[in-house]
């Protein structure tokens, strides 16, 4: 699991109220399933710009984007994010 | 293939010297040359006349665009715009016409306007300018103008006068003055609180043209059918991209905010406020764009004035009622006269809206053709 997940993960159990752990979330498995909704991902953006000190282009700004913590990874480290 | 002007670079240049046009209250020369570089001048003309084929949604797109960057850049686009669907829409088969419209393109010629006039109090539909013959075939023309917007920096003008000496004030037509054919004396000036760059100065015009220089229709029709339904459409495309502009700022402003101080700082129900405004706005200026078609269309002589006059006062008041939430939502960094949050430009800018035609005077017109025909209301098409 590269550094971007875990901090994923991290900031997933911490601010993005999911219905379940997020150590139990597969990579590619769909966050809006488990309880994400479209207000907690304003949460779960600013944490995870805040946690990796990067800030998510409005074209970035999607539904697609936040789906799964391989998406998210994928955009993470395009805009910047260490790996 | 896109063989649609790209608008994208006279953006960047409408925003990189919109501070400078504001502040020294300049022609916004820069995007005006970008716009001509990207032959956007041009966007409307049909392709076999040498223009872009572009139709009115995509002026108005380019009208957002270059005043999200830029107001004043955005205006002078907005105004030659409507100057060239007149030309497109009332120029007949007049061969002077067509070869004019074939040098806008080629030339990228910018158009001005010239329906002010001294003592006739604002309204357009006015004139006490009437040609003179000056022999074979030609005429004079001189016009005390009270506001020429970017006259000093037009390249032909399109100009109102009574159909003759003889005519009524209200029997008009609209002169096509190309380069060469006009001269002006500034007789006053244009220090305003927004819209700077528009240069709106007042002039004394004096021109000489050949007779086929007139339209063929009268300017009645025109000011109905194209000037105005155009006018107002292409103006709320300029005051939703400064209205945008606004929220884009203040969005960012409150994100940042929001990632050191939680959501809780964030004036969530501003910015919805702010919001409601713009989608209601943009919404307004779609339907009008769907009805009206195209300038010179049969539906351009169709659409009720009633719902073109409420475009306009709506969307003027909305878009200044959008910035005032974002300035609520910003707080000091909105209120500062400079910075990445300042929304200074926007507010002064856009209060040009419901003062350039008076709203209260459009409202008095909308209000009595109510009385005699309603609004067509529950289509939702």
């Amino acid at each position: 699991m590269t550094e971007v997940e875990t901090g994923i993960r991290e900031v997933l159990q911490a601010s993005a109220r999911l219905s379940v752990p997020a150590s139990s979330i597969g990579l590619d498995d769909d966050l809006f399933d488990r309880g994400l909704t479209s207000l907690s991902t304003v949460d779960l953006m600013l944490s995870l710009e805040s946690k990796f000190n990067v800030e998510f282009p409005d074209e970035a700004l999607k539904r697609q984007t936040f789906r799964s913590i391989s998406s998210l990874r994928d955009v993470l480290v395009q805009i910047g994010a260490a790996a | 293939m896109n063989l649609e002007p790209d608008i994208s670079g006279a953006a960047r240049a409408a925003a990189d010297h919109a501070d400078a046009v504001d502040r020294e209250g300049r022609f916004p020369a820069e995007a005006v040359a970008a716009l001509r570089e990207s032959l956007s001048l041009g966007l409307m003309i049909p392709r076999e006349l040498g223009g872009g084929g572009g139709s009115l949604a995509d002026a108005t797109r380019d009208c957002f665009a270059i005043g999200r960057g830029c107001a004043s850049a955005g205006m002078v686009l907005a105004m030659h715009h409507i100057q060239v669907a007149c030309l497109m829409a009332h120029g007949g088969d007049t061969p002077w016409q067509r070869d004019f419209l074939v040098r806008v393109a080629k030339e990228q010629l910018l158009l001005g306007s010239v329906t002010s006039e001294e003592a006739i109090g604002g309204n357009i539909r006015r004139s006490f300018c009437a040609p003179e013959p000056s022999g074979k075939g030609r005429v004079k023309l001189v016009k005390r103008a009270t506001n020429i917007s970017y006259g000093a920096h037009a390249d032909a003008l399109l100009l109102t006068a009574r159909r003759d000496g003889e005519a009524a004030e209200a029997d008009q037509l609209l002169w096509v003055l190309g380069p060469g054919d006009f001269a002006l004396e500034r007789t006053g000036g244009w220090d305003t609180m927004g819209m700077r760059g528009t240069r709106s100065e007042a002039f004394l015009v004096t021109a000489e043209a050949r007779t086929d220089q007139a339209l063929p229709t009268g300017f009645g029709s025109i000011a109905s059918e194209t000037m105005t339904p155009v006018t107002h459409i292409v103006w709320a495309g300029v005051w939703l991209g400064i209205a945008a502009d606004a929220l884009d700022r203040t969005r960012s402003a409150s994100r940042a905010k929001a990632r050191q101080r939680g959501m809780a700082s964030v004036a969530t129900g501003r910015l919805s406020q702010a919001a409601e405004r713009l989608i209601g706005a943009e919404a307004m200026v779609a339907s009008a764009l769907r009805k009206y078609g195209e300038p010179g269309g049969q539906a351009s002589r169709e659409i009720s004035a009633v719902e073109i006059n409420a475009l306009k006062t709506a969307v003027s008041e909305a878009t200044l009622e959008a910035v005032g939430h974002c300035m609520i939502a910003s707080g000091l960094a909105g209120y500062r006269t400079t910075g990445p949050a300042s929304l200074s430009r926007h507010l002064r800018d856009l209060w040009s809206g419901p003062l350039m035609i008076q709203n209260d005077k459009v409202r008095e017109g909308t209000g009595a053709m109510l009385v005699a025909s309603p609004p067509k209301l529950g289509v939702f098409l």
